[in-house]
């Protein structure tokens, strides 16, 4: 298991052709980079939080959001372990609550 | 002679620019940081910068992990525009100062601090998302130096605190009259992964403000951990901000201040002056 084969496999998808061929098939795009197996399931569901734990930056995952057109807010609510919606109303609430702190410019 | 005679410290985030690009940003949740980032631009053009060098740091769209400099510097004529996976943002190559930039990178190893001169590099949202809003149209030309915060070992906040010391002692050396206002960008809190993924610190963010003005070298005295224990792992960016107001004189006077919790972190915009 390592992160870095994933990594330059997420890397890659600065090139607007490797994000369309991630898109077309997956997964022989990611046996590109990797054959283990654990890893390519983690990419197919995408686990995005297994993902981090086996040693990921959040800042690759970002590209692999966008080529499949997940939003960030989406990958969050997966790594909470909650429903989308849900995540949606706490960051409501946390806003609101933090308002007080607020200093803002004319 | 060069003169540092201001200091901006500001967040970059992904949502500044998908609000700017998908023209958000006169909507309720996003007119607050905007109105703070025109009130930003104006008062820079008041301070009448000739350049501006722009402490960021790159979020793998330039480094890569199979070497990631801890300290750089650019030193080309013009810089690209990253694609970081939503395609490239729509804006021209952005100009440099290629001299002033050598003589930056010279006179700071000769000082003593070995960073990394960097030829070619393709700038993204830590530089690109507040950058537009505060030079529009590339009106100033720009010197770009990263900080590595994403692959260890990372350097202390003390080291970042050096950093714009010795980067404030080589604006000074330049034999050319310039008015040079450093930028660093990053931050506040946030936190992009795990269960406590979007938890903004709010408490912490004031504080961070507060030391910045007021006690800006206490800043020293903490680690990273520290900053990613306080204000979440991806705030750790604040040392740009940190190593911004070494550059600057320690009598610089902060005239802008801003700080908005919104979303999934603490946006804020500070402004030293020096003269």
């Amino acid at each position: 298991m390592s992160a870095y084969e994933i990594s330059r496999m997420l890397y890659s998808l600065r090139e607007p052709a490797n994000r369309e061929a991630c898109r077309t098939n997956p997964e022989s795009y990611y046996r590109r980079f990797t054959e283990d197996e654990a890893e390519i399931r983690m990419l197919l569901q995408p686990n995005w939080q297994g993902l981090v734990d086996a040693g990921v930056s959040i800042y690759l995952l970002t590209k692999l959001a966008a080529t499949l057109n997940v939003d960030l807010l989406e990958v969050g609510a997966s790594m909470r372990g909650m429903k989308h919606e849900a995540f949606l109303q706490l960051l409501k609430e946390q806003a609101e609550r933090n308002q007080q702190y607020a200093i803002l410019l004319e | 002679m060069g003169h540092v005679v201001a200091g901006i410290g500001c967040s970059h985030a992904p949502s500044i620019a998908h609000a700017y690009d998908h023209r958000l940003t006169e909507e309720a949740p996003w007119k607050p940081l905007f109105t703070a980032f025109a009130r930003a631009h104006q008062w820079l053009q008041q301070q009448k910068p000739d350049v501006l060098i722009v402490i960021y740091n790159d979020h793998v769209d330039q480094y890569f992990f199979d070497a990631w400099p801890t300290f750089t510097i650019g030193v080309a004529g013009e810089y690209e525009i990253a694609d970081e996976g939503w395609g490239q943002r729509n804006f021209p190559v952005i100009p440099g100062h290629r001299i002033f930039a050598q003589h930056l990178a010279t006179r700071m190893v000769d000082d003593g601090f070995d960073l990394t001169a960097s030829q070619r590099m393709i700038l993204d949202h830590g530089f690109l998302s507040p950058m537009p809003l505060l030079n529009q149209d590339w009106v100033v030309p720009i010197i770009p130096m990263t900080i590595n915060v994403v692959q260890p070992p990372l350097p202390t906040p003390k080291r970042c605190w050096a950093l714009g010391e010795t980067l404030g002692r080589a604006v000074t050396s330049f034999s050319e009259n310039l008015r040079v206002v450093i930028v660093g960008t990053g931050g506040l809190s946030h936190q992009l992964t795990g269960t406590a993924f979007g938890t903004v610190y709010p408490e912490w963010d004031r504080k961070f403000l507060q030391l910045l003005e007021e006690a800006p070298h206490e800043l020293t005295t903490y680690s990273m951990a520290d900053f990613a224990c306080l204000g979440g792992d991806h705030s750790i960016e604040v040392v740009q901000w940190i190593a911004m107001r070494a550059a600057l004189p320690m009598t610089a006077k902060m005239e802008l201040k801003f700080y908005y919790p919104y979303g999934l972190m603490g946006y804020g915009i500070m402004g030293f002056r020096a003269e």
